[in-house]
């Protein structure tokens, strides 16, 4: 793996935005063409919030590229906080939708701060850690965290509130794991570019993933040569950011199913990845898993390998057209620094050499 | 951005600034375009249209605008929100009972909601175009500095 290129938009390796596609083959040729092609799109997608962005932002670091540098993530300091107050103030509203008493007056007093008036800004007067630390660890919060299932909160709420101390200073400057957790709702597409040896670039595509975004997915299908398609393991219990009633599970298999059997992959190399395997595994030893699939063997519930066997049959019985011979399947954390680099790595692998098949 | 809440108080914010002058709001949407993100830099700037109207059928027709535009499922601009529906309906419901306060206040709401969907946006777009969040916030500084002095 090589160096980033620079776009003739960007500055010292910064991503850029992208120019709508040149290529415009209605048949999907690219993929026909690739092995000769010195650029090879890749297109990550997926439903809201299965961790595309966060492996995008994960192969930018190992690229050095944007959150590398303290100047980029110094610029992220109000989005971090926003996310602390986006969760707090979440937990406050299910603890009244769940009748559930916040149980000491004093966190009852920041509650209630917290709906009205804390912003941003406040977060920088240290004073706000130990409140929110002790509204965090206020039995009442804590109930409403354990049926989190019931309303909408980020993956990373646990990890902000454990590192407030940090977050609420006039000094903070957001570390690369800071930025990875963060939640940031991807609108639009974005990519990234770097060399990937034998003079080719690999073009990373990240697009939003909530029902109006996937309307956008269309103007890169034609130039696509391989698809990571990414799904999160630990939705098995929730219900979609965009339609409040509806299973993440069952939009998750209906979008997998689209993209699998568009005519325009059939020749393209195909990646599947379960993400969230640590969440998953935390999940399943205090939840059901066979609360939701009545297929599935209760014995085997807290059995992570028996769960993602199940949950990979379940994905790849809709596939109907694609040759199962170019399809991949992977477990991920795209949390984890490491495990992201190592899968990444291994996909990279897996569509070049589906390319050189060709 | 300064001193977002994401519930609706928010203090005035670089975003706003930057998207409250011609020239700044066009490199944004010219950005967002490249990026298949206008809805919300769209949505935002009719939101502000409609706090700058004061005859009340002109209020409503931009509502009405709001409503088609941004909040209809499937329309091409179609914002990124939870319960679009019932945030359609609600406000198709306020603007047949012509009631402005709450129509306000939904309205207020949706522009803050379109503030928080540009964050992404506004991160990559600043470190493309570093010196013009530069100067906006240098602008922004040596006014509420102004300000504190004219107390």
């Amino acid at each position: 793996m090589g160096n980033i290129v620079v776009s003739p938009h960007d500055k010292e390796g910064q991503h850029h935005m992208m120019a709508t596609p040149t290529s415009n083959n209605p048949n999907g040729g690219s993929a026909a063409t690739a092995k000769n092609k010195s650029e090879i799109t890749v297109l990550l997608l997926g439903a809201g919030e299965s961790g595309k962005s966060t492996l995008f932002k994960q192969v930018q670091f190992f690229h050095g590229v944007g959150i590398t540098h303290d100047q980029e993530r110094i610029e992220l300091i109000e989005i971090v906080r926003l996310n602390v107050l986006e969760n707090a103030k979440n937990l406050v509203a299910a603890t009244q939708h769940l009748n559930i008493p916040i149980e000491q007056p004093e966190n009852r007093e920041t509650a209630k701060l917290i709906i009205n008036s804390l912003n941003t800004n406040d977060l920088e007067d240290p004073s706000w850690s130990k409140r929110l630390y002790s509204l965090w660890k206020d039995a009442g919060i804590q109930k409403a965290y354990e049926n989190r299932e019931k309303f909408q909160l980020y993956d990373s709420t646990e990890y902000l509130f454990e590192n407030l101390d940090r977050i609420c200073s006039d000094k903070y400057v957001p570390t690369v794991v800071d930025v990875i957790r963060t939640r940031t709702k991807t609108i639009g597409i974005t990519d990234m570019k770097f060399d990937v040896g034998d003079g080719k670039q690999l073009r990373l595509v990240d697009v939003g993933g909530q029902r109006n975004e996937r309307r956008k997915w269309i103007h890169f299908f034609n130039t696509v040569d391989a698809v990571v398609f990414l799904t999160s393991l630990s939705e098995f219990d929730l219900n979609l950011y965009e339609d409040n009633g509806y299973w993440r599970v069952k939009e998750s298999l209906r979008v997998f199913n689209e993209v699998v059997n568009n005519a325009l992959f059939y020749k393209v190399p195909f990646v599947l990845l379960f993400n969230k395997r640590d969440l998953f595994e935390k999940k399943i030893a205090t939840k059901s898993f066979s609360k939701y699939f009545s297929g599935f063997n209760e014995a085997e519930e807290k059995n992570p390998v028996a769960c993602i066997e199940y949950m990979t049959k379940l994905f790849l019985n809709e596939i109907t057209e694609h040759p199962l011979d170019t399809v991949s399947v992977k477990t991920l954390s795209a949390i984890d620094h490491d495990n992201s680099k190592q899968v990444f790595e291994e996909v990279k692998q897996f569509i070049m050499t589906q390319q050189h098949r060709e | 951005m300064n001193g977002l809440s994401g519930n609706g108080h928010e203090e005035p914010s670089l975003y706003e600034k930057l998207l409250s002058e011609r020239e700044t709001f066009n490199a944004i949407l010219d950005f967002s375009r490249r990026s298949y993100s206008s809805e919300p830099v769209l949505c935002f700037d009719t939101i502000q249209n409609y706090r700058k109207s004061r005859r009340m059928t002109f209020r409503m027709k931009i509502a009405n605008n709001i409503l088609e535009t941004f909040l209809s499922k499937n329309s091409p601009l179609e914002l990124n929100i939870p319960k679009i529906d019932s945030l359609h309906n609600e406000l198709l419901f306020l603007i047949k009972e012509k009631n402005e306060t709450k129509i306000d206040e939904l309205l207020e709401e949706l522009r803050v909601h379109c503030l928080l969907d540009m964050n992404e946006m506004m991160t990559r777009m600043n470190s493309e175009y570093p010196e013009m969040f530069r100067k906006a916030k240098q602008e922004i500084y040596f006014s509420t500095i102004n300000s504190a002095f004219s107390i």
